[in-house]
Order: structure tokens, then C-alpha cells, then sequence
């Protein structure tokens, strides 16, 4: 009985650990996509007329959700001259993995004139 | 007494130094074929789960390695290249003209010409991303004279869907096709799935702004 019970034990650790093996491959495979996305949707935003303002952007099957955000940045040289038509676009993503949430996010300056 | 109890004692001595009861074999044999079972189904999975994740994690750097190179090959593009499409058999060709050979590793050094881009059949029917670059005379040409001939080299294999788009500014829409020579997309979007995996993968490429103006 002993020697089962230490049997079971093993087998529920080896078990828990090929989950999280599993679990952890899956992050990684979703962080990458969602890095490729991060990427095209800096790349979409930033050809296209800058609007300062947030709004909701639909990819794929839409399990991961994602937001971009255009501001206009006020930025100022040493000497105090406002440097117009600079722009920070920020796009966040965010999702749900192993019962966590999780979430990612990248910005860019642009220039548009 | 004392006797009788003594005998009991060396009777159930000599039953069980004797053996095993059928019993206890075939209940020990089970529990054996049991535990057997469990650790064969746990190293089963074990293996499973590896092999799945060897084969999402080169899937994976299949992707960004693609995506990277075709990345790349658009940075470099030189404002005097000259960029179209055309469809040939229901597949669309991305041809650059006076381009960079950018998918060539041989050490003779830059050389310049035609590269084309398309999605080719594979035996087995798929799909493979695989380009083509021409530098030689236009007789011998795949893109002007049609020579089948020509060495188209898989950048990409195992591809069951593969679409591609390109983005004009000026009117803000996507096109499946650009057959104007005259300007460039702004951007250029790659869309592919390949095979055992269960989602489309996106790339967005954005031509150089000093080439479309924008």
C-alpha cells in the first residue's frame, strides 16, 4: 500500500508537471503571436492618418483583444520650440491564458506632418 | 494444552513459509499490470507533449524567420526598383524589378535584377512560399518570356493558404492585386497558414515612406 500510494504521488507530480510544460509552451506560442500582431498593427497604424484617440482593433478569432491608442505628443527642444505633428501610438493587448490574464503592449513615436 | 498450541504454531509456520495463496499472485500480478499501465500512459504523453511542443516552437521560428527576411527585403528595396503584381494560374506573383538579390547567401557580391515572390505547388499539394530572382538576359526570362525552367528556390514550405494585400493610401482600401507600376503600396499584408496549425498567421510589411511618398 505504501509503496502505490508513493507510486501515486510520482504519477499526479509527473501529471501536474507535463501540464505545466504544456501550459507554458502555450504561453509562449500566444506570446509570440501576439508580439507578430503587436508589430503589424504599429506598422498598419503609423502608414495610415494619424487621429489622436482609443479605439478597439478586431484580429483573428478574437480571443486575444487589442486597443490602440493615438495621442499627440507635446514634446519641446532645449531651447522651447513645440515640435508639431509627433505622435505616440500605443497598442495593448490583452488575453487569457491558464485561467491568468495576461497582457502585452508596444508604442511607437511618429512623425506625420 | 500447551502442546496443542505449539502444534497450531508450527502448523501455520509451515503453511506459510510454504508459499504464496493464488490469491495474493493474482492480485499482486494486477496491481503490477496497473502501475505497468500508468507509467506507460504517463511516458506516452510525456513524449507527446514534447513532440507537440518541438513541433510548435519550429513552426514558430519558421514564422519569424519569414517574416524577418521578407521584412528585411522590403527595407532595402531601392527607390528605382519597380514593383507589380500579376496572377498567373489563380496565384498572385509579387515581381520586384531592379531589386537586390536579398535572398541569395552566395559571396559574389550585391548583384541586382528581378525577384519575384509566389506561392508554388508542392507534390503533395500544398503550398510553398518560394521566390525567384533573374538577372540574366529577358529570352531566358521566367517573368517575360515564361521560361518554366526557371529555379524557384522554397523559402517556405508546407503552406496550405496563402493570400497576400496591398494598401493605397490615397484611397485608404486593400487590394488583392497592384498591377500599377507607376506607384507603390504603402503597405503590404501576408497572410498564411500553415499546415498543423489551427490559425492564419498575419505579417504587415511597410514599403519605405520615401519610396510611396505617404
Amino acid at each position: 500500500m505504501l509503496a502505490l500510494m508513493i507510486f501515486c504521488l510520482v504519477a499526479v507530480a509527473l501529471t501536474t508537471a507535463l501540464q505545466q510544460t504544456s501550459d507554458a509552451s502555450i504561453l509562449l506560442r500566444d506570446e509570440a503571436q501576439v508580439r507578430l500582431e503587436l508589430q503589424n498593427l504599429l506598422t498598419e497604424t503609423a502608414a495610415q492618418k494619424l487621429n489622436p484617440g482609443k479605439s478597439e482593433v478586431r484580429v483573428g478569432d478574437g480571443r486575444v483583444r487589442y486597443e490602440r491608442e493615438i495621442r499627440a505628443v507635446q514634446a519641446k527642444t532645449a531651447a522651447g520650440v513645440l515640435l508639431a505633428n509627433l505622435y505616440e501610438i500605443t497598442v495593448q493587448a490583452s488575453w487569457k491564458a491558464s485561467n491568468q490574464e495576461r497582457s502585452a503592449h508596444a508604442e511607437v513615436i511618429v512623425y506625420q506632418p | 494444552m500447551k502442546q496443542t498450541l505449539k502444534k497450531i504454531s508450527r502448523a501455520r509456520w509451515s503453511v506459510h513459509s510454504s508459499g504464496y495463496l493464488l490469491l495474493e499472485v493474482l492480485l499482486a500480478l494486477a496491481v503490477l499490470s496497473i502501475v505497468v499501465g500508468m507509467v506507460f500512459q504517463i511516458i506516452q504523453t510525456a513524449l507527446k507533449v514534447t513532440a507537440d511542443i518541438n513541433f510548435l516552437q519550429t513552426q514558430q521560428r519558421k514564422v519569424d524567420g519569414i517574416t524577418e527576411l521578407l521584412r528585411r527585403n522590403f527595407d532595402s528595396m531601392p527607390q528605382s526598383s519597380v514593383f507589380q503584381t500579376r496572377k498567373i494560374n489563380g496565384s498572385v506573383e509579387l515581381i520586384f524589378r531592379s531589386a537586390p538579390f536579398n535572398f541569395s547567401w552566395v559571396r559574389t557580391g550585391a548583384s541586382f535584377g528581378t525577384v519575384v515572390l509566389a506561392s508554388r505547388p508542392q507534390a503533395d499539394g500544398r503550398l510553398a512560399l518560394s521566390v525567384l530572382q533573374e538577372s540574366g538576359n529577358a529570352l531566358d526570362s521566367y517573368v517575360d518570356a515564361g521560361n518554366e525552367k526557371a529555379e524557384w528556390f522554397p523559402l517556405m514550405n508546407d503552406v496550405e493558404e496563402l493570400s497576400w494585400r496591398f494598401f493605397d493610401v490615397v484611397t485608404g482600401k486593400w487590394s488583392p492585386e497592384w498591377p500599377n507600376t507607376a506607384v507603390k503600396p504603402n503597405l503590404v499584408q501576408l497572410t498564411f497558414k500553415l499546415a498543423g496549425r489551427n490559425h492564419t498567421e498575419r505579417c504587415v510589411f511597410r514599403w519605405p515612406i520615401a519610396q510611396t511618398g505617404s
